[in-house]
């Protein structure tokens, strides 16, 4: 892959990242349904899904409006940003996203130990996965005061019914683009009630002071990736679920979650991207667009050539995208606070409900309706609103018991 | 909707009306599989092969000479049998049907193909249900000078006219017919 290539994939990938709703996977959908993929073009295709993963933090900070994968991380982030720290919002989601690739590659080969050959963990997390997320659900509840639980559990419960609904729904693009139901249900959720209790105040004064990487938020990334890992090897779970769990059991300081929240999306992508070498299967939809195009022999001995590759452009990209999301901050820093509030949150609401209902036509716009009325429960009660995380683990759950 | 109560009967009460409305899986034939990826959905055709193992197991659903692997968690159908699986049709490598349940159903009506037409070309009528007819002998079905080895199924002595799937077996390097429907045939 020549360097030019690079560098027009990754801008490709600054310019997609920046829509807010726009997943990676329908990205990849769309590539494989225009261009033919060979092997520069596909991984040309996953430097910018790469980059795309890694940008997507600004439209969450700025404007709350974030995609499937950065939906929970828009709670501390935003609420950073109406504290006058935006910009180290975005720093910090760009260094724990760094740190997390760097810990898939050089975590690669002891995570191919233990989740496949010689120890086979992979088989003992999934008949373990619906006592963890159990354990989890438990957890959130546990963490709010006593007389909140009650109303906690409720929100939870009705979260959890809403998730199971969205895994049916049959969400169709008019245009027949690829969508999935989670982009209704998570903007909604997340994104719509921060947009409509943002008020009409601007967005304060950013300040950009040196980047202060909270104490033990080494220890966070390191564990969030490592909980990616987990997940990126179990089909069904996706990047949101992965950070749904990591959200779990978190009181720290927005900054420490969202390192940790921002370290498992990117390493979810990593992972699921290296999958294909470690246990043979795709995880992930630009993973399984571009398998065609790759040698995926079993993998005994050295580092197969093409995950060489596949690792190395990601990483490469993963530093591609935190320079263009620092150089777009800089932009966004010094003009958003100018602008009034309210046409930045009424564009931001257009945008959001036009690309909803341009990937997941009149029936996403019906459960976006609906998942923000639920989103606006633990505003109104007063609760924490990770209990809307019960959206993604629920249904998992569910499927896994019954 | 300041108050916690309100906000609370109101957002149950969309969620309720948002499952009654919730419209019930699409019907599709495993050749329609890639365009409903992520979505729950029935899908109807014949048991091509089946490997069962503790809690479960996995089949392949044929229909017009396209086929589908089904996961499915507790007893696997028989094979050649003609069965409506439903469940939600994600990825883990090749597209898979996660199927919540399975229950038979009924086949759609299919012409008898002679044996003969069958052993002319045989690939050309796996992955789909068959109807053909012959002498039924132990271990396989005859017609004239033409056999095909019988796989899983009833038995039935005599000219018999059978349905079920025939299936490309690598054991024999040779085809054999899953008899899912038998009853007498009188030439």
């Amino acid at each position: 892959m020549d360097p030019l290539t690079l560098l027009i994939a990754a801008a490709v990938g600054l310019a997609t990242g920046l829509v807010p709703g726009l997943h990676v996977n329908t990205l990849a959908a769309l590539a494989l349904a225009t261009v033919p993929l060979d092997h520069d073009a596909a991984l040309a295709l996953i430097v910018v899904g790469t980059v795309h993963t890694v940008v997507g933090i600004l439209p969450a900070t700025y404007l709350g409006a974030p995609g499937e994968d950065e939906a929970l991380a828009t709670l501390p982030a935003h609420q950073m940003l109406q504290a006058g720290r935006g910009p180290e919002a975005v720093r910090i989601s760009v260094w724990a996203s760094t740190l997390a690739m760097c810990f898939v590659v050089l975590a690669l080969l002891p995570v191919k130990w233990i989740l496949a050959a010689p120890f086979q963990g992979a088989r003992l997390l999934e008949a373990a996965l619906p006592w963890i997320l159990g354990g989890v659900l438990a957890l959130l509840l546990s963490q709010e005061p006593r007389g909140r639980r009650l109303v906690a559990a409720g929100i939870l419960m009705l979260a959890g019914w809403l998730g199971w609904l969205a895994w049916h729904w049959p969400t169709r693009s008019p245009w027949a683009l690829p969508g999935s139901p989670l982009l209704p249900l998570l903007t909604g959720l997340f994104a719509l009630p921060t947009l409509r209790h943002a008020g009409t105040a601007r967005i304060a004064s950013q300040a950009a002071p040196p980047i202060r990487v909270p104490a033990r938020s080494g220890q966070s990334v390191m564990l969030a990736s490592s909980v990616a890992a987990g997940t990126a090897v179990l089909p069904g779970l996706t990047a949101a679920v992965a950070t749904a769990i990591a959200h779990a059991g978190r009181r720290a300081e927005p900054r420490t979650i969202l390192a940790s929240l921002s370290a498992v999306n990117t390493a979810h992508h990593g992972f699921a991207l290296a999958m294909l070498w470690i246990v043979g299967a795709t995880r992930s939809g630009l993973a399984d667009a571009t398998r065609g195009v790759f040698q995926a022999r079993p993998w005994n001995g050295a580092v197969p050539s093409d995950l060489h590759a596949v690792l190395t452009v990601a990483l490469l990209a993963t530093l591609l995208g935190a320079a263009g999301t620092l150089a777009l901050e800089r932009l966004a820093r010094g003009r958003l606070p100018r602008v009034p509030a309210r046409p930045l949150h009424v564009g931001a609401l257009i945008l959001i409900v036009a690309t909803v209902a341009a990937l997941t036509g009149p029936w996403g716009l019906a459960l976006l309706a609906v998942a923000t009325m639920v989103g606006e429960l633990p505003l109104v009660a007063g609760t924490r609103r990770v209990h809307l995380a019960a959206c993604l683990i629920g249904p998992v759950l569910i499927s896994r018991f019954v | 909707m300041r108050r916690p109560r309100d906000a609370f009967a109101l957002a149950t009460a969309l969620l309720a009306g948002l499952w009654l409305i919730a419209p019930d899986p699409p019907h599709i034939v495993p050749a329609e599989a890639s365009a409903h990826e992520g979505r729950e959905v029935h899908v109807d055709g014949v048991v091509l092969a089946a490997q069962a193992w503790d809690g479960g197991g996995r089949m392949h659903l044929g229909h017009d000479g396209h086929a589908l692997e089904v996961r499915v968690e507790g007893p696997l159908p028989e094979l050649g049998a003609w069965v409506q699986a439903t469940g939600d049709l994600r990825r883990d490598g090749d597209l898979v049907l996660w199927a919540s349940t399975w229950r038979p159903a009924a086949a759609p009506d299919v012409a008898v193909v002679p044996l003969a037409t069958l052993a002319a070309v045989p690939d050309e009528w796996t992955a789909q249900r068959i109807t053909t007819r012959g002498e039924m002998e132990d271990t396989a079905l005859r017609d004239g000078a033409i056999r095909v080895s019988l796989g899983e199924g009833p038995r039935l002595a005599g000219h018999v006219q059978v349905e079920g799937a025939l299936v490309y077996e690598p054991r024999c390097l040779c085809y054999v017919l899953h008899i899912d429907e038998i009853r007498p045939w009188i030439r």
